[in-house]
């Protein structure tokens, strides 16, 4: 007889820091060893169960499910899944086990008292809750660390056979297997006779697993890192602290070896079949998803869904027209064959709550394609006017997962998020985690410290990686240093370990705004855990997973624009626009957006989004949903935006791959740009159906096997052969989409967008004072730092008024000046070291009476001198006299908090002035930027002698010119999709330009263009359509022609980063 | 007295047909094995400028009365006696 064997005890790294191998990765192996089942058993987790069961159904394998659960005293117990009770038991068991000793109050609702909260639990099953949880669960006594085996390596015999008779009382005599394991470990023998002669005494079954870890050997390195990251010790340390197992044999095994580590048992290898057989569960929770929506009697959900469309069709289409009828229709009855009428019902209400209170959001993503969902007012985008298509949102062949994404004003979303909780109650509502993973630089991090690399090393090589994936940094450090690297070198080790490590799980964080919402409890569908934040429980699944397992989540997602927008129509003097009701027409926007003159507004603002406005200069709406979308990895890695621009401007004529696709591409010239066009070109294309070409846009863009990606490859091309495509463009069609798919918006998102841009932008274009007084008090969001923006609002003739200390609030305030125009007036928010508290106390003085003196406002707040002294150098109490005066009056000034004041007088002195630039360097130190001009102006004579050019001068220079600028660092980026290049954006007192640095100028020149404050280059100056850019060839250290004026004490204002993302958004 | 020696000590060894050594030479003699007492693996300290230790370690007594811990070195696939007690 051939060997036969089922692992019913493998850990995956969502048995986070101690498994090494993906859910994926085990399912391949044991298909490839022959294995008959596997059932995945992390420690108190099913986090990786979807992710495992979607490896083993495509695989055609048959998965187990289950976990290893901690019980108290630390002892461990692996539990299988027999059926969906077990499934609903086990989820119950870890629930009860994370939300123990959660504070409540009086009403049983979670506390969110962050002094009460405890934040995440590790959990510890007691017997009772073993007692209440267990039907439809089968037990293996567990490793070395449960009950009986513990018992009995602690020459216990006694209490171990009481524990096994505990577990087999609670399970029942067939539910409950002597679980044998051997890793070639001292004392496995000793330890197997113990357990075979328990089982026989006690009467119970024996069972063979391997406690795996890893799916190969070679993956032992990587746990060995893992366990000790865990304990925050280098590997030398834990080995030293017995963390580290003996050896590597916790892989997993073939049959052949598991029968030959079991020869003289070979029934325990046997019976892993007989476990498997009898374990039958699959996470599908599709045919139920989401709670009943209330409706009003004697409506059914999709009556109900029907009636308040129609009643949406005279605000949305008051000319309405048959096409729009037939339109819904078809959509209607698409919604009601997937059975997801209430699913509309639900967002519906969320929405309507939102607007009931005056919170303002709108829907995003693929939803802005429905015209149900339009009606309804969950988006704002006409999916008809813009040509969009529903079958990216749902398809009546396939019932995908829909997915409605609405944005909130971000200081407002929590209040939505509560009344979720509130509706459908908390145990039928849960966050989506988010699975935090390893990249480059925390991989470098903790496997550095693992390695027992000093920190100093640690800490440069992560800082010198230019890469977010561990696997090109892995590389890079290995040519990070010269000579030959061997086998056995450190830097070698940490660069297999990074391979290794990329994509592992390091923790589960509670994901932006992903709510699941389901019918059955909760806590029968997936394990909650409590999160860090008070009062919150996140599930274990994160998006994908939800959606796998055929259940609904909702992204309630804050988005500061929209806060900025309300912020900035309460500030409007008289009757604020209507901004949902604006033309889309207006040539004033489109005239800045051609000049890209965007700065702080949405999506639009980012220097590529600049850099390419003049070029693609938008003229009407349809131009800006392609431009939200184009500046994108996808269209830039598809090699899309050049053959745009160009057919756009007329220098190349518009063509085709295949004259089948002109109906999908022709709004976009035939460049492939938005999401939908990948399913349009499947169907013109292939033959796809709708479902089927939506399948292989999902494919794409989510990370699936090459044999996957094979199968659909060879389906479309086989459908374009049969349309009479030839083979080599039917290829070339299938290489571009896929090389498009990962990373493309689809219009109906970019749509949405394009529509929130489009209101910035007429704020900005309107209401200047107010757009900026709101996009600087709701900081940090976009693009540029509060300094950037200032210097944008002055060119905009918004007037900065510096803060002071009888005028200024917390936040920003708009005030009339002599001229009788709205003006900034700064903040105390910004000021180093006064905070909220201080603040509180200079309020509470300030509204019994305005501050006369210095002395007046240190007897009345009776903050601390450091802070006064602070908010002098800032110049809060200019209004009093010199900054210089103020301070010695301050060191005069003798007072105590609670004392009453000794007044002496102050001794009359002759001070020095100021030194040049001394005072703005303490505005740049407290404020972070300088109220009374740019920093860059008191380098500016040096800087003039030594021939270097204002930011205006270059933008006013010809193509070719050569010239020299220099400026503090605004903006920096290297993005994945520039092939090494790094694009940097300089500003000065007169304004912003960018410069380009190819990848060998910027390694020539890396100290003095990293980590700077202030840059100088030369190079030759880029007009590209419009877009004028700066190419360096050549850096120049800034101290050496523009002199000091103190200015190395200061810290970049900007932190510019190696990694800023040039993409702003989600694409969904 | 127990004597252990940290990289071992070379020896040359007869096995069965599973692997188990049966017998040794040590101090110019055959010792035959009388049973294998225990048997373990170890894979550690990859990490470490002496390098990784891959090991398969028994603890076996000889006829002629000898108890000694012997192993087999994956790396260099040679036996050698670790420890022995007298």
């Amino acid at each position: 007889m051939t060997d036969a064997y089922a692992e019913l005890h493998a850990h995956s790294h969502f048995s986070l820091l101690d498994g090494a191998s993906s859910p994926e990765d085990l399912v391949r192996t044991a298909q490839e060893l022959g294995l008959k089942a596997i059932a995945l058993t992390d420690h108190n987790s099913l986090a990786g169960v979807v992710r495992f069961w979607k490896a083993a159904q495509s695989a055609g394998f048959h998965a187990i499910f289950g976990a290893e659960v901690t019980l108290e005293g630390d002892q461990h117990l692996a539990l299988l899944v027999e059926n969906r009770e077990g499934y609903a038991s086990l989820c119950r068991l870890l629930t009860a086990a994370y939300l123990m000793d959660t504070p409540r109050d009086s009403a049983g609702a979670m506390s969110t008292d962050a002094k009460l909260w405890p934040g995440k639990a590790k959990p510890a099953i007691t017997w009772q809750m073993l007692e209440q949880d267990h039907r439809g669960l089968i037990a293996l006594s567990g490793c070395r660390r449960g009950p009986v085996a513990a018992a009995l390596l602690n020459r216990q015999p006694e209490q171990a056979k009481h524990a096994t008779a505990r577990l087999r009382d609670l399970f029942g005599r067939d539910r409950m297997w002597i679980e044998l394991q051997h890793h070639y470990l001292p004392e496995d023998e000793r330890l197997t006779t113990g357990l075979v002669q328990l089982a026989r005494s006690l009467n119970l079954p024996i069972v063979a697993t391997n406690n795996v870890h890893y799916a190969l050997q070679s993956g032992s390195r990587l746990r060995d890192a893992l366990l000790a990251i865990d304990q925050n010790l280098s590997l030398t340390e834990a080995r030293r602290a017995g963390f580290l197992p003996y050896n590597s044999n916790f892989y997993l095994a073939s049959p052949q070896e598991m029968a030959k580590r079991f020869r003289e048992l070979p029934q325990a290898v046997k019976n892993t079949l007989a476990v498997a057989e009898r374990c039958q569960f699959e996470p599908d929770f599709s045919s139920r998803r989401l709670p009943s929506f209330p409706v009003p009697s004697g409506l059914s959900e999709f009556e109900y869904l029907y009636q308040l469309c129609h009643q949406g069709l005279p605000k949305r289409y008051p000319q309405l027209k048959p096409a729009v009828l037939k339109q819904l229709a078809h959509e209607l009855a698409v919604i009601e064959q997937a059975g997801l009428a209430g699913y509309f019902l639900i967002v519906w209400d969320i929405v309507r709550f939102s607007r009931e209170r005056g919170i303002r959001c709108q829907g995003r993503g693929s939803a802005a394609n429905s015209i149900v969902a339009y009606l309804l007012g969950i988006t704002s985008v006409d999916p008809l006017a813009h040509n969009l298509l529903f079958e990216r949102f749902l398809s009546s062949d396939r019932f995908t997962t829909p997915d409605i994404d609405i944005d909130f004003a971000a200081d407002r979303r929590e209040e939505v998020i509560q009344y979720v909780y509130e509706r459908y109650g908390t145990s039928h509502t849960a966050m989506v985690c988010n699975v935090v993973t390893y990249q480059a630089r925390s991989a470098v991090r903790d496997l550095g410290k693992a390695l027992n690399f000093p920190l100093p090393v640690v800490d440069r090589l992560a800082k010198s990686i230019d890469w977010r994936s561990a696997l090109p940094a892995a590389d890079q450090i290995l040519k990070s240093v010269d000579g030959e690297i061997t086998a056995g070198h450190p830097l070698q080790m940490l660069s297999d370990l990074m391979r290794q490590i990329q994509d592992c799980p390091r923790h589960l964080a509670i994901h932006v705004g992903g709510m699941l919402i389901t019918a059955q409890p909760l806590d029968e569908v997936v394990p909650l855990e409590r999160a860090t934040m008070p009062g919150r429980v996140v599930c274990e699944w994160n998006k994908d997973s939800v959606e796998d397992a055929g259940l609904i989540k909702i992204d309630v997602l804050g988005l500061r624009t929209l806060g900025l927008i309300t912020e900035a129509l309460s500030y409007i003097e008289g009757e604020p626009p209507d901004l949902d009701a604006l033309p889309l027409d207006d040539p004033e926007i489109y005239a800045m957006l051609q000049r890209g003159d965007t700065i702080g507004t949405f999506q639009v603002e980012s220097r590529a989004q600049q850099q390419m406005l003049p070029r693609h200069r938008p003229e009407k709406f349809e131009d800006i949903v392609v431009e939200v979308a184009i500046v994108r990895p996808g269209p830039i890695q598809g090699g899309a935006v050049h053959p745009y621009l160009r057919r756009r401007a007329g220098l190349e004529p518009v063509t085709y791959l295949h004259p089948s696709l002109e109906p999908a591409l022709r709004e976009t010239l035939g460049v492939l740009i938005f999401q939908e066009q990948v399913i349009r070109v499947a169907m013109v294309a292939s033959g796809f159906t709708a479902g089927e070409a939506d399948q292989l846009r999902r494919a794409m863009s989510r990370s699936r096997s090459l044999e996957a990606m094979q199968a659909m490859r060879d389906r479309f091309i086989q459908g374009a052969l049969a349309n009479g495509i030839e083979q080599a463009t039917a290829e070339e069609i299938f290489r571009q989409l896929e090389g498009f798919a990962s990373y493309g918006f689809c219009k109906s998102h970019a749509a949405s967008f394009a529509l929130i841009a489009y209101q910035t932008l007429h704020l900005k274009r309107y209401y200047a004072a107010e757009f900026y007084c709101a996009l600087l008090n709701q900081q940090p969001m976009g693009f540029y730092s509060t300094e950037v923006i200032i210097g944008d609002a002055k060119r905009h003739g918004v007037e900065l008024l510096p803060p002071e200390i009888n005028q200024s609030d917390w936040n920003y305030l708009l005030e009339r000046t002599l001229n009788g125009k709205r003006a900034l007036r700064m903040g105390l928010r910004a000021t180093l070291g006064l905070g909220e508290s201080g603040w509180e106390r200079i309020l509470a003085a300030r509204s019994q009476a305005k501050f006369s003196s210095l002395r007046d406002f240190c007897e009345r707040t009776r903050l601390p001198q450091a802070t006064v002294s602070n908010l002098v150098r800032a110049g809060l109490f200019d209004s009093f006299g010199s900054r210089r005066r103020l301070l010695w009056e301050l060191g005069e000034i003798d007072y105590r908090p609670e004392e009453l004041p000794l007044v002496l007088p102050v001794m009359e002195v002759h001070l020095p002035e100021l030194e040049a630039g001394e005072e703005t360097l303490w505005e740049y130190e407290l404020l972070g930027l300088s109220p009374n001009g740019q920093l860059m102006r008191h380098y500016r004579p040096a800087l003039q002698r030594a021939g270097v050019l204002t930011t205006a001068e270059v933008k006013a220079q010809p193509e070719g010119e050569y010239v020299r600028i220099g400026g503090m660092v605004a903006v920096k980026q290297r993005p994945g999709t520039a092939k090494g290049m790094v694009f940097i954006s300089l500003e000065d007192e007169a304004g912003l330009v960018d410069v380009v640095v190819r990848p060998n100028v910027y390694e020539k020149f890396l100290p003095l263009l990293r980590h700077q404050l202030f840059i100088l280059v030369e190079g030759v100056v880029q007009r590209g359509s419009g877009a004028i850019s700066v190419l360096v060839t050549r850096a120049i250290e800034f101290r050496s022609l523009a002199g000091t004026i103190g200015e190395e004490k200061l810290r970049p204002p900007t932190a510019p980063d190696e990694y800023t993302p040039e993409y702003e958004g989600t694409a969904s | 007295m127990t004597r252990l020696w940290k990289h071992g000590i070379l020896i040359q060894v007869d096995k069965d047909a599973r692997g188990q050594v049966q017998a040794f030479d040590w101090n110019g003699r055959k010792r035959a094995v009388e049973k294998v007492r225990q048997r373990w693996q170890v894979d550690s300290d990859w990490w470490t400028e002496q390098g990784r230790v891959h090991r398969d370690y028994s603890a076996v007594t000889t006829t002629d009365g000898l108890l000694c811990v012997l192993y087999f070195d994956f790396q260099d696939e040679q036996w050698y006696v670790s420890k022995l007690y007298d």
